[in-house]
């Protein structure tokens, strides 16, 4: 599974279908055994965090002056998602998160009743010296030595139930604007391929990756 | 039966909700100062937007995505922000422009200034809004609409030389004006091929629940819809070439435009042109307000839906409602509706790259699309033409502000 292509920006919705936003960035806890997705973040904080941590800033304060929510990202956990296809369906019910606050309490303003009270349980709590946001990988230089070979451009995954360890990253020449590069390419036929690094040849250090061995032996994607 | 029922339907309400203020404008403006030269111009744009409304239809059907869904999880919301915060400053310019039209044509029809007309305008346009279901917007909107083929009356009774229609439908440069006629070219293009309207049928194909069977439908629907909707536009041309041109009456106003009528249809001529220009405009307004509830929902991943009761789905309604309150200010600062309308449309051609061609990108992804791509030629012609027209406007329109 490919966190950009099969996770990022996709929609959500609870167990009963309803719309509960889009996914606007993911968790990895680096552990020994490598990184592991622990989360994915929705909501107006993370949405504003992946453009600009000043929107972030903004965002989080609307949010606690409105009383709207807890100001902090709503982080879903791999155990709460059921399904990966068109959308992204939870096990839970929107009112365990807050992420239909806004949504609920104009509904029942509309209706003229109280609105519903929702749970805090997955307000996402403070990264860990050991946790990395997805947006923060994405887009990070590769260097092999001193010579940068391109830019992380995705983050492939096991499994996000059995085993959402990261198995490769993949590394390209415009990293986030992947999206557009391959799009530009692709309205004439062509498609830019990265190269495919195991995830234990990659080593992050600071704001930038190092690969070790060869770049030569990378593979480019089919 | 009610496939084709639907398909028939679909044609009608197409043919009825082609022509707002923007055609009218723009085709008016193109026949009084250049006679028949800018057919070529609506006949272009026509086929453009035939072919992207056909497509944007076939995503909505084959991947269950609209065409604003489809780009945020594709491109991602680094991308996606730039053309949704274009399409927001535009979407307002342009229905501030359709309430604009529609005022003035209540001018036209009772009197009064027509800034006095906006807001009750507006009231009945989130009235609709609020209350009406999907189908009842674009039926309704495009059976009204067909008060705007007395443009082809018009144009039939004029009795326009076949052979000079003919001529001018093959692009050519004129003899005189040419950053005049550059510019309503650019904005004939602009009037046809709105982005809102990419997004705004994608979705009425999801509520609607398009399916891949029926994809022969939305082809037919949309060739068949956008190439008649595009002769309305044409007749709108014709008609101001063979009354206004003539005359030496330029298309300054709305008011100018209305002259077209009355050598044709008589004392109904005023009445019959306002509320051609009313109708359309109406209903290009509730269309808009309509798009922007969609186009916010689907980008955030909101619950949405002209189907919905508002109060299921409440941010999508209060979204749209904001951007109707945003153009009715537009609106009631007394710019000129015509002035209004001219800008949008060239600013739509500017606006156009960052949503047709992610769109273009969209429809050769297997991943949205299946086994029903575009072809290479086809994405190639499309992207050449947009790209073309923002290169142009961005030269034309600053020629036009600074040259008076």
């Amino acid at each position: 599974m490919d966190l950009m292509r099969d996770l990022l920006d996709k929609g959500v919705t609870d167990c009963h279908g309803h719309p509960l936003g889009r996914i606007d960035d993911a968790v990895f806890r680096f552990e020994a055994k490598g990184p592991r997705l622990v989360g994915l973040e929705i909501g107006p904080v993370a949405l504003a965090r992946r453009l600009h941590p000043r929107l972030a800033h903004w965002a989080r304060a609307l949010e606690l002056k409105a009383d709207a929510a807890t100001g902090r990202p709503i982080r879903l956990l791999t155990d709460d998602i059921a399904h990966v296809g068109r959308r992204i369906r939870l096990h839970l019910p929107h009112e365990e998160t807050m992420a239909m606050v806004v949504e609920t309490r104009m509904r029942a303003w509309l209706r003229r009743e109280v609105p519903p009270v929702h749970g805090h349980a997955r307000a996402a709590s403070p990264l860990q010296s050991h946790e990395r946001l997805a947006s923060a990988v994405l887009g990070t230089r590769v260097f092999e030595g001193e010579r940068q070979i391109g830019r992380i451009e995705e983050i492939r995954i096991r499994d996000i139930h059995a085993d959402p360890h990261v198995t490769h990253y993949v590394v390209g020449s415009t990293g986030l604007l992947e999206r557009l590069n391959l799009a530009a390419l692709a309205l004439i036929g062509l498609a830019n391929r990265g190269l495919v690094a195991a995830v234990d040849r990659v080593t992050f250090t600071g704001d930038r990756a190092q690969l070790t061995g060869s770049a030569d032996d990378l593979k480019r994607q089919p | 039966m009610s496939v084709i029922v639907d398909l028939l339907l679909g044609i009608v309400t197409s043919i009825g909700g082609f022509v707002e203020a923007g055609s009218i404008a723009t085709a008016a403006q193109g026949g009084a100062r250049f006679r028949f030269e800018l057919l070529w111009a609506i006949a272009l744009a026509g086929g453009m937007i035939a072919v992207l409304i056909e497509m944007s239809g076939r995503l909505a059907a084959v991947s269950g995505h609209t065409v604003a869904d489809a780009i945020r999880e594709r491109f991602g919301i680094h991308f996606q922000i730039v053309p949704l915060c274009a399409e927001l400053v535009l979407d307002t310019l342009l229905l501030a422009a359709e309430l604009g039209g529609v005022a003035t044509a209540i001018k036209l029809l009772i009197g009064g200034p027509f800034v006095a007309w906006i807001v009750p305008v507006a009231l009945i346009v989130g009235l609709v809004f609020w209350s009406c279901g999907f189908a009842v917007i674009e039926d309704g909107v495009g059976v009204l609409g067909l008060v705007t083929l007395s443009f082809v009356v018009a144009a039939w009774k004029l009795q326009p030389a076949p052979h000079d229609l003919a001529k001018a439908l093959i692009p050519s440069l004129p003899h005189r004006d040419l950053s005049d006629y550059s510019l309503i070219a650019i904005s004939i293009v602009g009037a046809t091929v709105s982005p809102y309207l990419l997004n705004f049928y994608s979705s009425g194909s999801v509520e609607e629940e398009l399916e891949e069977k029926h994809l022969w439908v939305n082809r037919t629907t949309s060739f068949a819809g956008m190439g008649f909707g595009s002769v309305v536009s044409m007749t709108v041309l014709v008609t101001a070439a063979m009354t206004l041109a003539p005359a030496g009456i330029r298309a300054e106003s709305y008011e100018e435009m209305a002259k077209m009528f009355p050598p044709v249809f008589g004392g109904w001529g005023v009445t019959l042109f306002a509320l051609s220009l009313g109708v359309g405009c109406f209903g290009a307004a509730v269309e808009i307000t309509l798009n922007a509830g969609y186009l916010f929902a689907q980008v955030f991943g909101w619950q949405w839906g002209a189907n919905e009761r508002r109060r299921d789905a409440a941010r999508f309604a209060f979204i749209a409602s904001a951007l109707l309150i945003a153009g009715t200010l537009v609106a009631l600062t007394g710019i000129d509706p015509l002035k209004l309308t001219t800008i949008s449309m060239a600013l739509t051609v500017l606006v156009m790259p960052l949503v047709i061609l992610p769109f273009l990108v969209l429809m050769n992804d297997r991943r949205y699309v299946g086994d029903h791509t575009s072809g290479m030629a086809g994405n190639v012609f499309l992207a050449v033409l947009t790209i073309g027209g923002a290169v142009l406007a961005l030269v034309v329109v600053p020629l036009q502000i600074f040259g008076g």
